[in-house]
């Protein structure tokens, strides 16, 4: 079966639980009940786990199976998405610079440090790989979630509210990425093919790649832990923040599958 | 020491509480969802066994492993670990 489909068929399940977190954003009085903020961090995480199951497995199921052919093209996107990543936080930090908080600002220009790092080691996998960028386009889904957060936080244009919706998109996707990279790691050894042949050395670049930057996606998830055990202490901020937060969890899955089910030449209905 | 069959675990959510539910040969443990070193969901990154009847759980984070009887855990090397809130069902 197509590791697409079968990871689409993942998504459907976890469908209810997304509807469920778009009703509870307008839930007040369930938004009321956490004690602060860190309290609302720790529900979200352990509310949506599921989803972060998913994610998981979609760097699980594709390592086990994937081959060169597919580390390419996992790779061309993925050094896209650094590359829009880092785009959105430079407009994030002068285009909208009065509604950043100043204490955020050396925490979001550590990843940019981090994307642009990112960026340069995908494009050197390419390189090992005897490609590059040239020519790529991004797929559709990946384009609209980076252009979501800033979309998204911009509803609210004043302070806090600014910070802790862009966190909610933003950094959300980057808690989807932490899991994705650890079912890379944790999987690609029961992918005997791939650490054979002329292309071994890609292979190993990949993993250890996906165990660096699985720490850095870690650091950029908690900029949004930071946010909103700052700012989520009531019931109208975590309404603010799960309205952002929700579609970017939503679409961050969504967009890995379509990236798996592009390199497959498979349709999935998502 | 005796290992037997693998015990499941999954978080559950009921209104804004969610708990880890795991369940071992003589019953069901519970547990807080996340864990209590690093604050990361264990039905995703915890692995489950048991051992002499109790199971316990390694976050594969960070190797802390934890007894879900107690909630005593440690890290490799047996450096103390921050305990874990336990309920037994």
């Amino acid at each position: 079966m197509s590791i697409a489909k079968r990871l689409a068929e993942e998504f459907q399940e976890v469908r209810p639980l997304l509807d469920r977190l778009r009703s509870l954003a307008n839930d007040h009085e369930f938004l009321g009940t956490f004690k602060n903020g860190l309290e609302f961090v720790e529900w979200f995480k352990s509310f949506v786990s599921p989803v972060l199951r998913i994610n998981y497995n979609t760097g699980a199921y594709w390592i086990r199976s994937t081959d060169i052919r597919g580390i390419v093209l996992w790779t061309k996107q993925g050094a896209w998405n650094e590359w829009a990543a880092n785009s959105v936080l430079a407009r994030a930090v002068t285009e909208y610079r009065d509604y950043i908080e100043p204490e955020f600002i050396p925490l979001l220009s550590h990843q940019m440090a981090d994307e642009a790092r990112h960026f340069y080691i995908r494009t050197k996998i390419l390189t090992l790989a005897g490609e590059s960028l040239a020519g790529f386009k991004p797929i559709e889904k990946w384009v609209q979630l980076f252009e979501f957060p800033l979309k998204c936080a911009a509803e609210r244009l004043e302070r806090p509210y600014f910070q802790a919706k862009f966190s909610g998109a933003f950094q959300t996707v980057e808690l989807t990425a932490t899991v994705q990279h650890r079912g890379v790691v944790e999987n690609a050894h029961l992918n005997k093919s791939l650490w054979q042949g002329p292309h071994a050395k890609v292979a190993e670049v990949l993993v250890n790649f996906s165990r660096e930057i699985e720490d850095d996606e870690s650091f950029h998830w908690s900029i949004a832990e930071r946010a909103w055990a700052k700012y989520a202490t009531t019931p109208e901020m975590r309404s603010e923040v799960l309205k952002c937060a929700t579609p970017a969890l939503e679409l961050s899955t969504v967009a890995k599958i379509a990236r798996i089910a592009a390199a497959e030449g498979v349709d999935v209905t998502l | 020491m005796s290992l037997s069959r693998r015990p499941v675990g999954e978080i559950r959510c009921l209104n804004a509480g969610c708990s880890l539910y795991v369940e071992g040969s003589n019953g069901v443990y519970t547990a807080e969802p996340l864990c209590p070193h690093g604050r990361w969901p264990l039905d995703v990154f915890g692995v489950f066994f048991e051992k002499d009847g109790v199971p316990h759980v390694v976050c594969r984070v960070h190797w802390g492993v934890w007894n879900l009887a107690t909630g005593e855990g440690w890290f490799p090397g047996g450096r103390p670990a921050p305990p874990m809130r336990i309920r037994r069902e």
